[in-house]
């Protein structure tokens, strides 16, 4: 995740490898506050290309840089106008929905707009994001322990709304 | 994610499974063009590249555009509070130049006026004219007879005479 070559751009090899592997989540966590995720998360990559030297952690510096043109994003009126009609129509579509998924994505996505934000953002970074508890700290302004604190929380109350099972002691024996 | 845990921020079974069923859920597939991302990060990139000309900021305009209107303003509201300029009556005495002396009289006499001088045309007579365009169309032998006493001669004005009659003192 790190590139170290100073004083050259990223290279465009590297910025479609993050745009596939990241692009998703990044919307996932930029959706949370506004409703124009992928212009955000699209600013945020072009940004990084004209970064010199880039950072060297790539994918926490597209998390923060996400978050704060996110959190940007949402306090522009003209755009505040637009979400009413829009969250509506993108509510389902956090998630890829699929018949095999042990939870229903709808119901993931309903549970997530209930936590609290910060709780929020914290589950969407660790979960979908894979970034570090360090990482996450420095990104919300914290330390790693309140960001682990604030996941444990976010996750036991998933886990009540979902009522998520145990898979050791529910799943089906295929033999 | 439960490989990423240290041993201090160990999670639960329970809250394993649940971090576990999370992160077996995709998000939805991202909508960004990777051609259009691609160009847009090439250009963003070549801009950022020291010593490449770097367009004015965009701020620029706007902020002559508005300090041209201050100024406007501040003129217009100058001229529009600007008092009149005051009217000062000054009372100022010219003194007539004196009267020039009139030029004494050139001279005590008129002129004479010759009966010749007066006699002589200041320009040919018509007459004269035409009887020239006949001599020299048609010849001498194309003037008309004309007798001594039609012959034309000075026109003598009363005045004239008497001055002439005066002069001979008759």
């Amino acid at each position: 995740m790190t590139w170290n070559n100073a004083n050259t751009p990223l290279p465009p090899q590297r910025l479609a490898e993050l745009l596939d592997r990241h692009a998703a989540a990044l919307e996932l966590f930029a959706r949370q506050w506004c409703d124009t995720p992928e212009d955000v998360v699209q600013e945020a990559l072009v940004d990084l290309a004209a970064c010199i030297p880039p950072p060297d952690h790539a994918v926490a510096w597209l998390y923060r840089v996400v978050r704060n043109k996110a959190i940007s994003a949402v306090r522009s009126a003209r755009r505040r106008r637009r979400r009413e009609s829009r969250v509506a129509k993108q509510r389902t579509a956090w998630f890829q929905a699929s018949p095999d998924q042990a939870i229903d994505a709808r119901a993931v996505t309903e549970a997530l707009e209930s936590l609290p934000e910060s709780q929020r953002e914290v589950v969407v970074a660790r979960v979908w994001g894979g970034l570090s508890f360090e990482q996450i700290g420095r990104l919300i302004g914290a330390t790693d322990s309140t960001a682990h604190r604030r996941y444990e929380a976010a996750l036991s109350a998933l886990r009540d709304k979902l009522r998520v099972p145990c898979p050791k002691t529910t799943r089906p024996n295929t033999s | 994610m439960s490989e990423n845990n240290t041993s201090e921020h160990k999670l639960s079974d329970d809250l394993a499974a649940v971090e576990a069923s999370l992160a077996a859920l995709p998000p939805f597939p991202s909508g960004i063009d990777r051609d259009r991302l691609v160009y847009l990060a090439g250009q963003a990139a070549a801009g950022a590249l020291p010593g490449t000309k770097r367009r004015p900021a965009g701020w620029l305009w706007p902020m002559a555009t508005a300090a041209s209107l201050l100024v406007a303003a501040a003129l217009g509201a100058m001229l529009a509070v600007r008092s009149q300029p005051e009217i000062v009556e000054r009372l100022v005495v010219v003194r007539q130049p004196a009267e020039p002396v009139a030029p004494a009289p050139v001279a005590a006499h008129p002129a004479v006026e010759t009966p010749l001088a007066r006699s002589r045309p200041s320009r040919p007579p018509a007459e004269y004219l035409r009887l020239r365009d006949l001599v020299l169309s048609r010849g001498v032998d194309a003037l008309p007879e004309t007798s001594a006493k039609h012959r034309p001669g000075p026109v003598w004005r009363s005045s004239d005479r008497k001055q002439i009659e005066r002069l001979l003192g008759s």
